[in-house]
């Protein structure tokens, strides 16, 4: 049985270098993206395989998914754009800028991988204090422990970065004239109410589920966002939310309700403790869903909004129709 | 017994994904490579997991496994869909 599953990890490992390969390689855009997709799925098999579910859940709706559904866009965009239905041409600047880059990545995974080899080969590279807090901690999911505790920190400037790439991508709204993505069709095909009626209440209680759940099991705030954000992708996608040329105060509260909360939160934390971002003594739990739950509500509107690369959206109410 | 029950199933519904596979790669047009994809897809994953379920034999396990075959025919279909009504309006691909 053993040998079964070390000639699966080896189909997958080779599987990944040869996606990870093919989707840099192949000439088209559109393929290229696709074999990211697929590089991404198979990525979160391998996370799944080496133990980390939570990593698997991630990887899969935010890399696989979310990444491809934007990457899919900007290649429907670069493509009509240039007029040219089928490919980009290459452009020389970007040819000779790959082999600096190949150079830079090669080094970069070589000193990573001598990196982990070491930690992996000295495995109390695990603190004792640390397995011992994480242990002992009111939380029982050891990521979220992670997560939202031991390393708050980093998790608070990780939505702050979200929050900053929106804004970054707001600037090149205003700066540049992108074609229209999503045009709103005239009839909705048929099939796509069917699926949004069975698809939105699926959505909804699996996003909410992960996110309950991730206090103590495999789950959290950026995969129930991600999933909310997915269900955002497909209501952009379907018409059912319409592009605004400003952000409306609502999806602005939203925008910095994660972080904002968090930075209070951080704040506040100086009044019972000497340090920010501690968690009142009794009330771990409490303040941990709190800061989930604001943290999800940011990450999906945050997601939904870079996928329609436009300022704000707006629900459009949607008769009764029969093409 | 239970386990040989499986490895049939799940061997099954590989066949499927090759068949399937096999199809996209050689039919000529969209609408019967749909045809191949989505129909050994479907069953496929049936198959998969059913040999699945009764490898793991639990009631939740198997209410699970239902729900992934569910949720992913319900995408497969109407994607397909969507698929081919593209196709018509673009005849040329």
């Amino acid at each position: 049985m053993s040998l079964l599953s070390l000639i699966f990890d080896a189909l997958l490992g080779l599987g990944l270098l040869w996606l990870a390969w093919r989707a840099v390689s192949s000439p088209g855009l559109f393929a290229s993206v696709v074999l990211f997709m697929v590089f991404g799925f198979v990525m979160a098999i391998t996370w799944a395989r080496l133990g980390a579910p939570d990593l698997a859940l991630a990887e899969a709706a935010i890399s696989a998914g979310l990444t491809g559904a934007l990457l899919l866009s900007a290649c429907k965009a670069a493509l009509t754009d240039t007029g040219n239905d089928n490919e980009l041409p290459d452009e020389p600047s970007t040819v000779r800028r790959r082999w600096p880059a190949a150079l830079i990545c090669t080094g970069l995974g070589a000193v990573l991988s001598i990196v982990m080899i070491q930690v992996a080969a000295n495995r109390a590279a695990v603190p004792p204090a640390l397995a011992e807090a994480v242990t002992t901690h009111p939380l029982d999911n050891p990521i979220t422990v992670m997560l939202l505790d031991l390393r708050g920190y980093d998790t608070l400037l990780e939505v702050t970065v979200l929050l900053t790439a929106f804004l970054g991508v707001r600037i090149l709204l205003e700066q540049t004239e992108l074609p229209r993505l999503h045009a709103p069709r005239a009839t909705t095909p048929l099939m796509v109410d069917p699926l949004l009626a069975m698809a939105t209440p699926v959505l909804l209680m699996t996003a909410l589920y992960l996110f309950w759940t991730g206090m103590e099991a495999p789950g959290g705030a950026f995969q129930a966002g991600a999933l909310l954000g997915a269900l955002g992708v497909m209501y952009t996608l379907t018409g059912r939310f319409e592009p605004l040329d400003r952000t409306p105060v609502l999806l602005r509260l939203g925008l910095i309700l994660g972080p904002g909360m968090f930075a209070i939160f951080a704040c506040l934390a100086l009044t019972w403790s000497e340090w920010p971002l501690a968690y009142p003594a009794g009330a771990t739990g409490a303040a941990a869903v709190a800061i989930e739950f604001t943290l999800m509500i940011s990450i999906a509107v945050t997601l939904t909004l870079l996928f329609s690369a436009t300022p704000g959206l707006h629900a459009r109410h949607m008769g009764v129709r029969h093409p | 017994m239970s386990t040989w029950l499986a490895i049939a199933l799940i061997l099954i519904g590989c066949s499927f994904f090759l068949a399937g596979t096999v199809g996209l790669l050689r039919f000529p047009d969209t609408h019967s490579r749909l045809h191949a994809l989505t129909k050994a897809d479907n069953l496929g994953l049936g198959f998969i997991c059913a040999g699945l379920a009764v490898h793991d034999g639990s009631l939740t396990g198997t209410i699970h496994l239902l729900f992934v075959w569910a949720l992913a025919m319900m995408a497969a279909t109407v994607s397909a869909f969507l698929i081919a009504r593209w196709a018509d309006e673009e005849p040329e691909h």
